[in-house]
């Protein structure tokens, strides 16, 4: 296989339907034998810092206003400028998943894009970029990794080929990969004569360029591609005017020279609702901002400081009641700190929470401990990127799993949880905040890089059923009630059936209370009584087995696909792999492969006897992992005793993706090329390794 | 150490004569191109820090690098030296464990100001009060650039960042007057346009015993310049030629950088003291108890510790 990674193209491997319903289109030899609408995986790559971004932005955008569904992802280096970062994005007519490697449409405007990602391109696809570089060789390009030039060295020669963009080119072409050269220095230049600018000031025009080009090959509307630029350019008319100048000249170009071949095309369709366009961040602060969040601290990280930049973008604000209400957002000085304040602003009555990824939580483990041993309702946002140490900062992962339920020296009461998409991701930080309130006690979120930096369309979150509860806080009248005060004070950690204990904010009249990080009594005095350590120990961990009993079984988990008898495996994840999954799934299915996917959300306290019931009788269990070591699968083993027959984890730093998905379940399924015999010889551990 | 016309001109020509560029035995070209955006000040810095080398009498081999995570942390991987690339905030305590185990060693700790003074402040104050053999660059450029340009312990107020789009509500640290209060026995502050008196600077920082801090004011155009309007990397050197004034024995309460048009920045070497090394001071302590063990031993078979041991205590 060449560079390393199964292609739609490459001698070799095998074909995988890039869309379902166009199953027939896949053959090279007649790549525009059908239309296919409204179906579409694009890419656009370029140097950090060049707009790429907003490049992207304005695509989506512009599918967006035309009712599409959208969904994207970005891929960057943790540099500010110069190395190479990626937008994927697909469009449908119906929502959208999880995103393909494999591209219609490739969109660049300098050369490592195209070496990086051609390969990626399927048969019957194209490729936008600057015929200025088709001379450049590869050696020519300083930001390419030394692997990949000399994998990519190696597979030219392969080919009989020489190292320039050209040859490459040729390859891909030869493939029945269609290629699209626009000429961007000459429509730059016509368009700085026809605005009378000079070229210098319209340089980024080249982005507008190469989004125009892709959109009038698609055949979408140049109107909505102006639609996007007047909203990504919000108050700059003259930047406005220019990039929707450069739209339509790059519209023109491609009608004259190119017409209306390309294969897939997209077609505006009437939304019936209204939607949103956000990322991962963005969700869970929305989330943050309902659940009545008002303080968030934090130390800027990759990638979860996005969440907390926006939250500060929004520290006024308007309740639906007409009143004002503030949520503040305070940087720390690193992350110890971080929880400590939100901790402090917790146990003074805030619905308190902060945000990080490993290295910082890493830090916060001290901290995490006080909020155990003083049943401190504090709310930890962790998006977990590649690890260990500082790691991989801007790539997902989701390493942190094992390290998240054993935080900490000593055993205390947490919970954790872990969204599967953007959907979840909004409704679990507020569940987040509940939870803690209710059994008071740290309650940390997961997501990962994926989910962050995941843009997509969807609908308006549904925000009437949301509850704010805040479980036993006390106010003056009810200690009055409840006959709790003692001498002013009370047993802030009161022994009950259920291990909660009623609690006041400081500053109550008859609540006084104490908290200590040591050991304590009912009152938070400092005790080594070998019989209260062991009362109070007892009592901070039956508040999990109360929230075992509480929480609902759909929170806990999520069922999806064919009942156990039907289904020829079953697989279980957690997270991000959600969509690659559900699509895999459904590939799977047409194929006559029924699955069922148990996907857990509540991961602490463990959901033992709900997983073990949706395990039993499975004819194999799959799990499906973005780490190293199968962390699920390991704890369901722990908890339920079923142990998974397969492995599939992806630990390179990128998402799983639908198509890589697809094949190693049908590895576990059936075996694969060099595993050993067919079925039962399906390999324990698959390792997905497709990125870029 | 002095240097002749002679060598500089040699130098300039051998610039001239030649494809190489004068710092390729020090730099690592095969980590080119570097991270760091056009108009940063932090290759100035490097630059200066090469060329204090070149005319250290210290041997090559026993200058070591240390840096934290950030823009400058990269320094490390960028000079064919022994270098490490540590994490966040915690370049100076891996700096320490080099130092006090293999005092031949000549190291130097490379970082910014958010890496050493926000999430590292604590090490930084305690490794100057230990007076540990460390010389500290911190490259300030007024915020984390890279995380994309949040405020850091040294923005100073009302600057924008990313995290302060309406003004910093908070006070910048004045470094050199804290790094001199923690007890550095040199410090120093120039600017990226002082590449001279910087490379000095360095070269004096690695003659002393003890921690000796340099601050280097520095641009970063692409995340602190374009929100306070500082223009590019250039022009940001032209408004440090403006406003620095050199003062040598400057106060330093009255050294705080500020984001008024019309303030200085004062830059100089400001302190110059001696004041005994970590691992000199601790020789001297443990000479000191060997001597009085074995004149304990001649007297009595247990010293004070022996029986503080046999009592038990615990903390
Ligand atoms: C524990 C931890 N928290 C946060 C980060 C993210 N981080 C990486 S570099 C950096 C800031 C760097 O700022 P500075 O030291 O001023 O260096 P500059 O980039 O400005 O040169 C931060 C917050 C991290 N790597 N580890
Ligand atoms: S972000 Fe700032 S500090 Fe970092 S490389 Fe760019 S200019 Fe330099
Ligand atoms: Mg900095």
């Amino acid at each position: 296989m060449p560079i390393g990674m199964p292609t739609g193209w490459a001698k070799g491997g095998r074909t995988i339907p890039m869309e379902q319903e166009h199953k027939q289109e896949q053959a090279p030899e007649q790549p525009k034998a059908e239309r296919r609408i409204n179906r579409l995986s694009w890419l656009i790559g370029g140097a950090q810092g060049s707009g790429v971004d907003s490049a992207a932005n304005v695509f989506a955008r512009a599918c967006a206003h035309g009712g599409l569904y959208v969904l994207g992802q970005r891929e960057y280096y943790s540099n500010i400028m110069g190395e190479h970062s990626y937008y994927q994005v697909r469009v449908s007519d119906k929502p959208l998943k999880a995103i393909r490697h494999r591209a219609d449409l490739l969109v660049s405007f300098d050369a490592e894009t195209v070496f990086v990602h051609a390969p990626d391109v399927v048969p019957g696809g194209g490729i936008v970029y600057d015929p200025k570089l088709e001379r450049t060789p590869l050696e020519r390009v300083p930001t390419l990794s030394a692997r990949f030039r000399d994998d990519m060295q190696r597979f030219l020669e392969q080919q009989g080929v020489g190292t320039t963009l050209k040859d490459l080119l040729s390859v891909v072409e030869k493939e029945g990969v269609g290629l699209y050269p626009i000429p961007y220095d000459e429509l730059l230049q016509r368009l700085a004569e026809e605005l009378q600018q000079p070229l210098s000031k319209l340089k980024r025009a080249v982005n507008t360029l190469a989004v125009a080009a892709s959109t009038a090959l698609l055949g979408y509307g140049v109107e909505w591609v102006r639609k996007a630029l007047e909203e990504v350019f919000h108050g700059k008319a003259k930047v406005i005017e220019a990039n929707v100048r450069a739209a339509e000249l790059a519209y023109e170009y491609v009608a004259q020279t190119f017409g209306d071949g390309f294969r897939v095309r997209l077609e505006p369709v009437e939304a019936k609702e209204a939607r949103l366009f956000l990322t991962g961040t963005q969700a869970v602060a929305l989330g943050k901002i309902l659940a009545g969040c008002s303080v968030q601290t934090y130390y800027p990280i990759s990638p979860a400081t996005d969440e907390s930049v926006y939250l500060e973008s929004h520290q006024m604000l308007r309740h639906t009641d007409g009143g004002e209400g503030a949520l503040l957002v305070l940087q720390t000085e690193d992350e110890i700190a971080a929880i400590d304040v939100a901790i402090g602003a917790a146990i003074a009555g805030a619905r308190a929470a902060t945000s990080t990824s490993g290295p910082g939580f890493s830090l916060m483990v001290e901290g995490l401990g006080f909020a155990m041993i003083n049943e401190v309702p504090v709310v930890i946002t962790l998006y977990q990127r590649g690890s260990p140490s500082t790691g991989m900062p801007t790539r997902t992962e989701q390493g942190d799993l094992r390290f998240v339920l054993h935080a900490g020296h000593g055993e205390g009461p947490r919970i954790v949880l872990a969204s599967g998409d953007l959907e979840e991701a909004f409704y679990d930080e507020v569940r987040a905040f509940n939870w803690a309130e209710k059994y008071q006690l740290p309650v940390i979120h997961l997501l990962d890089k994926a989910l962050a930096s995941t843009s997509e369309t969807r609908p308006l979150y549904d925000t009437k059923g949301i509850k704010i509860e805040r479980g036993k806080l006390l106010a003056e009248d009810d200690l009055r009630e409840l006959n709790l005060s003692e001498g002013g004070a009370i047993r802030r950690f009161l022994l009950t059936d259920d291990g909660i204990s009623p609690r006041t904010l400081p500053g109550t009249e008859g609540g006084i209370f104490w908290l200590t990080s040591d050991e304590h009594d009912e009152w938070g005095h400092i005790t080594e009584d070998p019989v209260v350590r062991d009362r109070m120990m007892e009592k901070r961990m039956r508040k999990l087995e109360t929230a075992a009993r509480e929480i609902p079984r759909e929170e806990k988990l999520n069922v999806f696909g064919h009942p156990t008898e039907e289904a020829e495996a079953v697989v279980i994840s957690w997270g991000s792999p959600k969509g690659a999954i559900l699509e895999a799934m459904e590939l799977l299915g047409a194929e006559g492969f029924p699955l069922k996917f148990v996907q857990v959300r509540l991961l602490w306290p463990f959901p033992a006897p709900e997983v073990a019931e949706e395990l039993e009788g499975a004819k194999r269990v799959i799990a499906v992992e973005n780490n190293f070591s199968g962390q699920l699968a390991a704890l369901v083993r722990e908890q339920t005793g079923v142990a998974a027959d397969h492995l599939l984890v992806k630990y390179n730093g990128r998402p799983m993706t639908v198509e890589e998905v697809y094949e190693g379940l049908r590895r576990c399924l059936l075996g694969g090329e060099g595993d050993e015999g067919e079925g039962a010889g399906a390999p324990r551990k698959v390792v997905l390794t497709h990125g870029r | 150490m002095a240097v002749s016309v002679r060598q500089v001109e040699d130098e300039a020509l051998h610039v001239i004569k030649t494809d190489r560029h004068p710092e390729d035995e020090i730099l690592r070209k095969d980590r080119l191109p570097h991270i760091w955006c056009p108009g940063c000040g932090i290759g100035v810095a490097v630059t200066a820090y090469i060329e204090a080398l070149k005319r250290s009498d210290i041997p090559r081999e026993q200058h070591v690098v240390v840096s934290g995570i950030g823009c400058t942390g990269r320094v490390a991987g960028y000079v064919n030296l022994d270098s490490y690339h540590t994490t966040h905030g915690r370049a100076i305590p891996f700096a320490t464990g080099l130092a006090i185990a293999n005092p031949e060693l000549e190291v130097t700790v490379f970082s910014g100001d958010g890496d050493l003074f926000a999430i590292g402040g604590n090490h930084i104050i305690h490794a100057a009060r230990r007076n540990v053999d460390l010389n500290v660059i911190c490259v300030n450029n007024f915020n984390y650039g890279m995380t994309g340009g949040q405020f850091g312990p040294t923005t100073p107020e009302e600057a924008k960042t990313t995290t302060t789009p309406y003004g910093n509500v908070e006070d910048g640290f004045n470094l050199p007057y804290l790094a001199a209060a923690s007890g550095a026995v040199y410090v120093a502050r120039w600017t990226s346009l002082h590449f001279r008196p910087l490379r000095d600077a360095i070269l004096r920082a690695f003659q002393k015993r003890g921690l000796t801090f340099i601050e280097v004011v520095s641009p970063c155009p692409t995340s602190f310049g374009r929100p306070n309007e500082l223009g590019e990397g250039l022009d940001e050197m032209e408004w440090y030629r403006l406003s620095c004034v050199i003062d040598h024995d400057a106060d330093l309460r009255e050294i705080g950088l500020s984001m008024r048009k019309d303030s200085h920045i004062v830059v100089g070497n400001f302190v110059d003291v001696e004041r005994p090394e970590f691992l000199e001071r601790y020789e001297r302590v443990i000479q000191r108890a060997q001597g009085q063990r074995s004149a304990a031993q001649e007297v009595g078979p247990e010293s004070k510790r022996d029986q503080a041991q046999a009592q038990g205590g615990a903390a």
